[in-house]
């Protein structure tokens, strides 16, 4: 018992020295603390915790515990070992996404949105530029597990709150406006999370899976072990689980911002050379299914015809997508390997099950977005001439005289405005900066300062209704 | 030269975009602004100088010539006090910046303005600040047809800190009609053209 106990000081020593690096490493913040106001929250949670463990580990080696009790002790510093790593790897990502490469305007809007949607919550979502080549959404589901365990043990130890999100996007798409239109598909898996779809979806497709071996003799075909049937139920559950969480983000993402997401997403895929046009891959939708969806919405919520007038490439081959039936698709992922007589068949039968799933996920969004969601389009049609002309003209767009009438756009519609703008009508402005249109360098100038205008913009417009003005 | 009064703003603000005349200040906050001059707003980006790694500045030293960023080490970013009565003062105190004596920083305006082809614009720190010994800037003259957010060179001239707010009012924007000709074609020029940070030098030789 002795030696348990020597352990548990050894142990505890080494978790003090470990917080106060954490505390240390936090109050170093290189950006002299001038994140966003959600990071800001973040970081503070990392303290505080950091602040209950020492608290904790500190009574444990000034009151050294009863010996029945240093086991458990024992457990629970593995528990925090784990917390610690957590945080080092939260408060290191929040610290190193400086002010520089924060789309700031972008972010706030994305809060404000949020917002909107999960009234009364508030949410906070913490933006994060991360080293790899993609956006994605932080799974803070483990981290949460765990404060709430240690919450339980440790006094005055914070629970990672609930409204808490955080979202990645490249470093090297720091400043970017227009392809940071991905980090909206991002909040959309934030979003499905405050829905119940995930847990119903489960339920149903284990239910609907074990009738299909019946119905279809699967049952009696196959001789494996119990372990290899549970390999198959989890392949399943989790490759359309991951599908559904993912066309449902790609659906609010359309909704909400229109082509500009599809044109965003468009730009990343374009340097992600893995991506398989017409097959599902272990955690996406194939590419052209999920053209196919958005393509369905973007007809659905007005778009079609500006698509059509802008970009009429892009349009054809939307329109191309939307003809596909699910059987033109297929799965990239192998079954376990007892069942590889069997995958063809059951590909083909998780694939019509996703299909149905995509229904529900459908409505849900329309839930989500409220009866009284205004379709984008609408402020889009009213300012596109005048946001255009101002973005010819190397002004940003943020108060628009039409005929002596006063006029603030919508960010969806600068968005959408500064895509085309990017994608078609650069060369009136590159003219009237008198460039020489071959010069890549000068292109370039070009897009950044387009990106920055499109940024103050949306910043402008989030000011001002602040102020009541709008 | 004459300063244009308050109504000719109005007037010219209204114009449509590729009116030569259209002038634009955006975001304007408040429209009830004085009958000569418009209140500038201190904006959100902050570009500080570096104080003691650099022993004498050469702007023209070739490495030098294309941006003098190295002299500009870091860029910060103050947020707009966002939201009417739900701000807390955590979050007001977010929007400032403390400038010490004899320090200086280059900062953004809230606004970013496009100037008529015949009207030339000149930037005054307002009095109030003045009388606080800050000055903001040292080359106010804007030229016609320039459009970005202006660089304010901010100083703390007196001998205690000084905490500025953004969002706040800090300067006046002066408008002065041109006599004569004036450039007919609606280009873009100069270097800081469209500008929404506070941008590092460029000189050319």
């Amino acid at each position: 018992m002795t030696e348990l106990s020597a352990q548990v000081r050894s142990e505890a020593f080494c978790l003090l020295r470990l917080c106060g690096d954490l505390t240390e490493f936090i109050r170093s913040g290189r950006t002299k603390k001038t994140y966003l106001y959600e990071t800001e929250g973040l970081l503070d949670h990392i303290l505080q915790s950091s602040g209950a463990i020492q608290t904790f580990v500190r009574k444990v080696i000034e009151e050294p515990p009863e010996d029945e009790l240093i086991k458990s002790k024992l457990r629970d510093f593995g528990e925090i070992r784990k917390g610690l790593s957590w945080l080092y790897i939260l408060a290191k990502e929040a610290i190193d996404s400086d002010s520089l490469s924060i789309p700031f305007s972008l972010a706030i809007f994305l809060n404000h949105t949020a917002g909107d949607l999960l009234k009364p919550k508030k949410p906070s979502l913490v933006v994060l530029s991360g080293s790899n080549l993609m956006y994605y959404k932080y799974n803070l589901k483990a981290m949460r597990d765990l404060t709430r365990y240690l919450s339980a043990r440790i006094e005055h130890y914070p629970v990672l709150a609930e409204d808490i999100g955080i979202l990645m996007f490249p470093y090297c798409a720091a400043g970017e406006v227009l392809v940071n239109c991905n980090l909206f598909h991002e909040m959309g898996h934030y979003i499905y999370e405050s829905t119940s779809l995930e847990e119903g979806f489960r339920n149903e497709i284990l239910d609907k899976l074990g009738r299909f071996f019946i119905q279809t003799g699967i049952v009696d075909r196959i001789k494996a072990p119990l372990l290899e049937w549970k390999a198959l139920l989890n392949y399943v559950s989790t490759l359309v689980l991951r599908w559904a969480d993912e066309i449902f983000a790609d659906i609010f993402a359309v909704r909400v911002l229109g082509p500009a997401f599809h044109l965003a997403y468009r730009e990343i895929e374009q340097l992600i050379p893995t991506t398989v046009a017409r097959a599902f891959s272990e955690t996406h939708p194939a590419d052209d299914y999920r053209f196919k969806v958005h393509a369905e919405w973007l007809v659905e919520d007005g778009w079609t015809q500006i698509l059509q007038d802008h970009l009429p490439e892009f349009f054809k081959e939307l329109e191309k997508c939307r003809d596909y039936k699910i059987d033109h698709f297929s799965i990239s992922c192998r079954a376990p390997s007892h069942f590889e007589e069997i995958q063809e068949e059951l590909h083909k039968w998780m694939l019509g099950e996703f299909e149905n799933m995509v229904k529900k996920i459908e409505g849900e969004v329309s839930t989500k977005l409220g009866n009284g969601f205004k379709k984008p389009v609408e402020d889009y049609n009213r300012t596109k001439k005048l946001v255009t002309s101002y973005l010819e003209h190397g002004v940003v767009p943020s108060t628009l005289y039409d005929d002596g009438t006063k006029l603030h756009p919508y960010p969806v519609t600068v968005l959408n405005c500064g895509f085309f703008f990017y994608l078609k009508g650069m060369i009136p402005l590159l003219d009237r900066f008198k460039t020489n249109l071959n010069s890549i360098d000068k292109r370039i100038t070009c897009e950044k300062r387009l990106n920055s205008w499109l940024g103050k913009a949306i910043e402008d417009w989030q000011i001002l209704l602040k102020k009541g003005k709008l | 030269m004459s300063v244009l009064s308050r109504s000719k703003i109005i007037e010219r603000l209204k114009k449509a975009i590729d009116d030569p005349q259209s002038l634009v200040i955006t975001p304007l906050l408040d429209e009830d602004f004085d009958y000569d001059a418009v209140d500038i707003r201190l904006g959100c980006y902050f570009r500080l100088p570096a104080i003691s790694s650099i022993t004498c500045i050469e702007p023209f030293r070739e490495s030098h010539l294309k941006g003098g960023e190295e002299y500009y080490p870091e860029l910060v970013h103050k947020p707009y006090p966002y939201g009417l009565g739900e701000e807390t003062v955590d979050k007001k105190e977010k929007g400032t910046i403390v400038l010490q004596p004899q320090h200086a920083v280059l900062a953004s305006t809230l606004e970013y303005i496009k100037l008529p082809a015949d009207v030339s614009g000149e930037i005054l720190t307002k009095s109030s600040w003045a009388r606080y010994f800050i000055s903001i800037a040292s080359a106010p003259w804007i030229h016609p047809l320039y459009r970005g957010c202006l660089t304010l060179e901010i100083t703390n001239l007196g001998n205690v800190p000084v905490k500025l707010t953004v969002g706040e009012p800090i300067a006046q924007l002066v408008l002065i009609k041109l006599e004569g000709e004036s450039e007919n074609q609606d280009i873009i020029k100069g270097s800081y053209a469209g500008a929404i940070l506070p941008e590092a030098p460029t000189f050319k030789r």
